[in-house]
């Protein structure tokens, strides 16, 4: 679950600032995942202290649009987030899922009604999965399963 | 004047200490001719014994037993071959055999103890085969149930915490691989734990 708002919080920051919009954004992705105020509170302080510093100012928060896009795929994803879910489990397990990998990836999953899935993907072998590519929008969650690294 | 004195006085001393006065060099010859003379001596009684010899080795050939010649006596030779016995020397009693137990108790105290120890035993078989055989087995049929009792009183191990112990493990290195998901899922089979119940363990162990 964090996992997927700091994502959202990098993509809202995009052009090293924030705008209102963007923030009504972050709001709104707040409920659609369930965030607890103290969950939110540590990701944010952790952007504001690691990440924002570092920032180049270069426009006036235009990465709200990014962000509205990358929701608005999420969501689209609907009854094939699962598929996905299970197929990036599944191709993790293969690869070695770390604990920590396990744990964020679980919690989003979670977040986004998907849990189950994703754990028959990882933990039952006999469970046949497809293997999917899977979209961008799933890109944080591949990133906390080792699957692709921030660079690609 | 003063020189002839001493002179006089050393003479004089080699006579008290009774040491010769003639030269180191004069007096190795002397030695070396005196040497040379026992040498000559030696080389001819050891021609004279190399013919004895022979003459003994003839006399061998024709049938008289080597022992007869030789220098040390018959009877000596033979003792000395023999071992000696450092009981007898020692004026002590052999040891006796087990078979005669009175002569080793008294010989030997520690055999003594150790027959004490076998003859118990022995005695213990005894009376065991003596009050028959049955009450051997009655024994044996008393302890079986009690073992059973225990084994029925041991609380058999929680599926779950057993479980729950082998996912734990499964973490240890940090990282899951197939074969270690393949292993749990023959465990959740075998222990009749369902994927649910999967997901509860493992939420409570990651989250502790």
């Amino acid at each position: 679950m964090t996992i997927l708002f700091k994502h959202a919080l990098d993509l809202a920051w995009n052009d090293g600032r924030l705008s209102r919009r963007g923030a009504v954004l972050l709001e709104n992705l707040q409920d659609f995942l369930d965030l607890s105020d103290h969950e939110r509170g540590v990701v944010e302080e952790k952007h504001s202290d690691e990440e924002v510093p570092f920032l180049i100012t270069r426009g006036f928060g235009s990465g709200a649009d990014l962000l509205d896009q990358w929701m608005a795929t999420l969501l689209d994803l609907d009854e094939d987030l699962p598929l996905f879910l299970v197929s990036m489990g599944r191709s993790a397990l293969e690869t070695g899922i770390t604990k920590q990998g396990w744990m964020d990836v679980s919690r989003a999953a979670e977040s986004m009604g998907c849990e189950f899935d994703f754990a028959r993907g990882v933990w039952e072998p006999e469970y046949e999965v497809e293997s999917l590519e899977w979209p961008d929008a799933l890109k944080p969650i591949a990133m906390a399963l080792g699957l692709m690294s921030e660079e690609e | 004047m003063f020189v002839d004195e001493t002179e006089e006085e050393d003479d004089d001393l080699y006579e008290a200490l009774e040491v010769s006065t003639t030269a180191p060099a004069a007096r190795g010859n002397d030695l070396l001719d005196a040497l040379g003379e026992e040498e000559e001596e030696e080389f001819a009684e050891e021609e004279e014994a190399g013919v004895i010899a022979t003459l003994d080795m003839g006399e061998t050939m024709g049938g008289e037993s080597e022992q007869e010649d030789t220098f040390f006596p018959q009877e000596e030779i033979s003792e000395e071959e023999e071992d000696v016995d450092p009981f007898e020397e020692l004026g002590a009693l052999r040891p006796v055999s087990s078979n005669n137990n009175e002569n080793a108790a008294v010989s030997d105290a520690l055999a003594a103890f150790m027959d004490d120890e076998e003859d118990d035993e022995v005695d213990d078989l005894q009376e065991i085969s003596l009050f028959e055989e049955t009450k051997v087995e009655e024994v044996e049929s008393e302890e079986e149930p009690k073992h059973e009792a225990k084994a029925e009183q041991k609380p058999k191990a929680d599926p779950e915490e057993l479980y729950r112990f082998l996912l734990e493990g499964v973490w240890v290195d940090d990282v899951l691989d197939p074969a270690e998901v393949a292993l749990m899922s023959r465990k959740r089979r075998a222990l009749k734990i369902s994927f649910e119940t999967h997901l509860k363990i493992l939420k409570e162990i990651l989250h502790d």
